[in-house]
């Protein structure tokens, strides 16, 4: 077993350099309070958003509505990316029919076809919907579609020399085998999704915490526009450490192999 | 003129007739096999023996109905051109094992395929898992294994589906020698109160002559068989170990190498 020594502290150093900049630039009046607002006034904000919500809205059904969306988007993507992409991993034929097209749309950037959803879905939730929709899918086809390719053959000559037919290498085999691969797709995506959700609340919506930081630079609210970046950094982070031990618990075989 | 001696053998398992083997076609076409004819009998132990390049991997690749012969015929229990199937056992040289299933599940893996009920299952790859001496290890992940004991998996993963022949394809060529030993020794007790039907892949000139009831050797570029005959020192009795320690063994052994050179 290999011992590695644990760098935690530097990462706690750097975290400290930092917040102690902000606290020493604010309190000696480094900076303008209107652009850089102190410790102290960015947690009396977060205070008071918790207490009295945000324009309307509990803190709560801000963020509610931004994971509500995140969710819906994410298991469509799951449903509809892993069926193409196992599919397309194991026939060059429906590779060639899908691929073009994705290839096409997933560099383009989000916010150059969400102005055509918002045309075609209204600015409610079904626009951001399909914004995020998008946004994970491409990821994730892809993350499972190379898996599929990098099965190596003889594990599926294997099972076929053990009696499974072809429908049952695909739901036995090939599918489990691609479980480390669909894992890395699901963090890639929920990454893309992610940053995709907050750009789209930026753009029209009337809730959500994207929604909030915009409309409190409308009011020179930097305290506000703090406190909503640091959350969003604070679920993200949280996000990505569920999927993580999700992966740790349900392919614990990954790079062991 | 009667060939008692053949009269005498099994039933014909595998016959391969005048079969050629090629990879790719056109002007990259590269000759693997030329001019093969070989048969598995029944209760037969057949170590095909050869240096690496010469084809022999191939050569069960086409009895395992993964490869086509390019012409000649390749006959596999009276069927020819049959993919892949549950009555011809395939063991790997790398364990090959299902990564995210235990070892129990993994042993169970042709059986579940083959639609057999769970308590049939439990039961007939325990009985595999015990034979190969890994009932205790029955609940780990393949990741949790040593290469030995990865090997002696995929071997009662293949016993467990009961198939009619078992092909192996250089199974020991990756471990240490040790553990190489060990389960040649193993083998060896398997297959005589088995009398399974196997053929054998192998480089190693003491494998042929400790497991083989017959050595053929493969040699040449393209493959060709070079030597067919029994095995002088297959015997029923004693270890691998008494059987090295044997008389004739330095000499027989010294012939093969002979052949293999060839």
């Amino acid at each position: 077993m290999r011992v590695r020594p644990w760098n935690g502290w530097l990462s706690l150093l750097s975290i400290g350099f930092l917040l102690s900049l902000w606290w020493v630039s604010t309190g000696l009046g480094w900076v303008d309070p209107l652009f850089v607002p102190s410790p102290r006034q960015v947690w009396a904000a977060f205070v008071d958003i918790c207490r009295e919500g945000y324009k309307g809205s509990p803190l709560a059904v801000h963020i509610g509505e931004s994971l509500k969306r995140l969710l819906l988007a994410f298991l469509m993507a799951l449903a509809t990316a892993i069926p193409l992409g196992l599919l397309s991993g194991y026939s060059p034929k429906a590779r060639a029919l899908v691929d073009p097209l994705i290839e096409f749309y997933r560099p383009l950037p989000p916010l150059a076809y969400y102005t055509l959803l918002v045309l075609w879905l209204g600015i409610g939730d079904s626009s951001k919907i399909a914004l995020l929709f998008l946004a994970a899918f491409a990821p994730l086809y892809i993350a499972v579609a190379a898996g599929v390719a990098r099965i190596p053959r003889d594990r599926i000559l294997a099972a076929r020399s053990l009696g499974a037919s072809r429908a049952k290498v695909f739901a036995f085999v090939i599918f489990p085998s691609c479980l480390p691969d669909i894992f890395t797709g699901i963090r890639t995506a929920m990454g893309m999704a992610y940053t995709t959700l907050v750009a789209a609340e930026m753009v029209a919506a009337v809730s959500g915490v994207g929604w909030m930081v915009l409309d409190a630079s409308k009011f020179l609210r930097s305290d506000i526009i703090f406190v909503g970046i640091g959350l969003m950094g604070l679920i993200a982070v949280l996000l990505d450490l569920f999927i993580r031990w999700l992966a740790r618990t349900q392919v614990p075989w990954n790079g062991k192999e | 003129m009667i060939d008692l001696a053949t009269e005498a053998r099994g039933k014909r398992l595998v016959s391969i007739e005048n079969m050629a083997f090629q990879y790719g076609s056109g002007r990259r076409a590269k000759a693997v096999l030329n001019g093969i004819d070989l048969e598995l009998r029944e209760n037969e132990f057949v170590c095909v023996l050869g240096a690496s390049g010469c084809g022999k991997t191939s050569l069960l690749r086409l009895i395992a109905g993964y490869e086509r012969p390019t012409s000649g015929s390749v006959n596999v229990l009276g069927a020819a051109r049959s993919g892949p199937r549950p009555e011809v056992g395939v063991v790997f040289q790398h364990a090959n094992l299902f990564p995210w299933l235990t070892i129990r599940r993994n042993v169970e893996f042709g059986l579940r395929m083959q639609g057999a009920g769970r308590e049939e299952r439990r039961e007939r790859a325990e009985d595999a898992l015990r034979l190969v001496g890994l009932i205790d290890a029955a609940d780990r992940l393949p990741y949790e294994l040593s290469g030995g004991m990865k090997q002696r998996a995929a071997i009662a993963r293949t016993i467990a589906a009961s198939p009619t022949i078992i092909l192996m394809d250089e199974p020991f060529g990756a471990l240490d020698a040790i553990t190489r030993e060990s389960l040649q020794q193993q083998l060896r007790e398997l297959w005589l109160s088995s009398r399974q039907s196997v053929l054998f892949i192998t480089h190693d000139v003491d494998e042929a002559l400790l497991l083989a009831t017959r050595i053929v050797v493969l040699g040449g570029s393209p493959g060709a068989v070079l030597f067919d005959r029994p095995n002088p020192l297959h015997s029923e009795e004693g270890t691998a170990d008494q059987l090295r320690r044997r008389y004739e063994y330095g000499k027989q052994r010294e012939k093969l190498v002979e052949t293999l050179k060839r």
